[in-house]
């Protein structure tokens, strides 16, 4: 990698956790590029910022309220200036491509990781309520109470976004990492033992929402050069993440067997060049091949229902269309309109949308 | 007679651990055990540990009952049974609110199991 990308020799360092989504064990740390190397162990000791390795917590958030925010909600991705107390100056997020993208369905918002309706939406949801939920999946850093927490300028070791991401993989239940099952005596006797522990923290139906826009940032979004390792019947959900002046490269995400997270960047936290897709992103996929990974289970809970809807809209299309993407959404929380495959609005749905009007 | 040992019992436990509303379910025969080992897997080594397991259990040996179960776990993270019988246990330690979790993950898992999933929804609202 860093002849690829011309860094000097030894440039980069790394951090890699494993474990199984299920029971919390853990199957692998490494905490170096010397995989023999007995000191600072970054993947429990670098306090590094996530980047947008945060935003499914911002996005779990608005999925636990399906009266207000779907798959297909519209977000405003227009840009956004920001003061807030304590603070200096203004906060004004940019995307990464330093585009606007105008009205974007949150799905796509962050399957392609857009800062700013991210952040916006964020605001929308409130800086408690959005830091209770990455709490509540393990996080337990003390996180800033600031809306930049966001774009994941709060610094975490791997190993607590690897908690954070085994709780989504687990379907919402938190499982506390473990790497000993137990102290035996000479006997083989249990001494003490570390017994399976776990705590429903998130809905069933919240993180499949959640699971299935990480699913689609793996198939056409930010992770989408993944396919080159991993086919697309594993249906692997993760996410990227990227810091100012790529200065860490994460990739956080999971198979049906293993979660796993991956952190690339510099002690002394200059540049590396990289990514989350083009430095912790490869590494990540080549790793989990090595895994014999399973598919992410396609089992939905109760109270789920999958439509066909227009990427681009966000209202639900019928028939053929090469626009269209099977969304899961909760009972009674379903889009109302819909619209042809140009996106165009029905005739049915404008005079509901007119019938609506009048009722207002 | 049965009946009334295990209101004994609980009243015993209960000065301790406060188990008034739920009855061990383990206490008895073997044949309290409702699901057959092929019943809950078909996979030999986990229907092999789940015996272990109920033995572990009916021998009043929680702990290796458990330690167990979660072999059996590490071999399949999604069986339902597994982790509703690990539920069992914890409410047989007097510890509801864990029995509670592992009977949630386990009701999580058991879709299209009809029958377990009546059986831990019970199981839940008698803890």
């Amino acid at each position: 990698m860093e002849q690829r990308y011309k860094l000097a020799e030894g440039w980069l360092d790394g951090a890699v956790v494993v474990s199984v989504p299920q029971t919390g064990e853990v199957a692998a740390v490494i905490g170096s590029r010397r995989s023999n190397f007995e000191g600072f162990n970054r993947a429990l000791d670098a306090r590094r910022p996530i980047g947008s390795l945060f935003k499914p917590a911002i996005y779990l958030t608005a999925l636990e309220r399906p009266e207000a925010y779907t798959l297909t909600s519209l977000l405003d991705d227009s840009p956004l200036q920001f003061q807030e107390a304590g603070m200096n100056r203004a906060w004004e997020p940019q995307n990464y491509d330093k585009q606007f993208h105008g009205e974007v369905p949150l799905w796509l918002a962050l399957a392609n990781s857009y800062n700013v309706s991210t952040a916006r939406l964020g605001l929308e949801l409130g800086v408690k309520p959005v830091l209770q939920t990455a709490q509540r999946l393990g996080v337990e850093e003390p996180l800033k109470p600031y809306a930049a927490t966001f774009l994941g300028s709060a610094e975490l070791p791997p190993i607590q976004v690897a908690q954070m991401y085994q709780t989504i993989a687990a379907g919402g239940f938190r499982v506390p990492l473990r790497a000993i099952r137990e102290v035996l005596t000479v006997e083989g006797r249990p001494l003490k033992r570390y017994a399976i522990d776990v705590q429903q923290v998130a809905s069933s139906q919240s993180v499949h929402l959640l699971t299935r826009a990480l699913q689609l940032a793996v198939e056409e979004g930010t992770a989408k050069s993944m396919r080159s390792t991993l086919p697309e019947s594993l249906h692997i959900a993760g996410k990227t993440g990227t810091t100012d002046g790529l200065r860490d490269s994460w990739f956080a995400g999971f198979s049906g067997n293993y979660v796993g997270v991956v952190w690339v960047g510099n002690d002394k936290n200059e540049p590396t060049g990289l990514t989350g897709a083009t430095g912790a992103m490869p590494i990540w996929a080549k790793m989990m091949a090595q895994l014999h990974p399973a598919p992410v289970p396609q089992v939905e809970p109760p109270g789920i229902t999958y439509l066909a809807t227009h990427r681009g809209v966000g209202a639900r299309v019928s028939g053929h269309c090469s626009e269209a993407v099977e969304l899961p959404f909760v009972e009674g929380s379903e889009p109302q309109t819909e619209v042809g495959c140009g996106g165009d609005y029905t005739t049915t749905s404008k005079v509901r949308k007119w019938w609506q009007r009048l009722l207002r | 007679m049965k009946s009334l040992q295990a209101l004994i019992l609980c009243a015993l436990l209960g000065m301790t651990s406060g188990c008034a509303s739920y009855s061990p379910s383990y206490g008895g025969e073997p044949e309290d055990a409702e699901y057959s080992a092929s019943q809950i897997s078909a996979n030999t080594a986990v229907q092999n540990l789940y015996d272990q397991a109920m033995n572990y259990a009916h021998a009043g040996d929680y702990d290796q009952a458990e330690a167990t179960l979660e072999r059996g776990l590490r071999i399949e993270p999604n069986n339902a049974y597994l982790w509703f019988e690990l539920a069992r246990l914890s409410a047989d330690y007097g510890n509801i609110k864990k029995a509670r979790e592992l009977a949630s993950r386990a009701q999580s898992l058991a879709g299209g199991e009809k029958y377990l999933q009546g059986q831990i929804e019970r199981f839940v609202q008698g803890l």
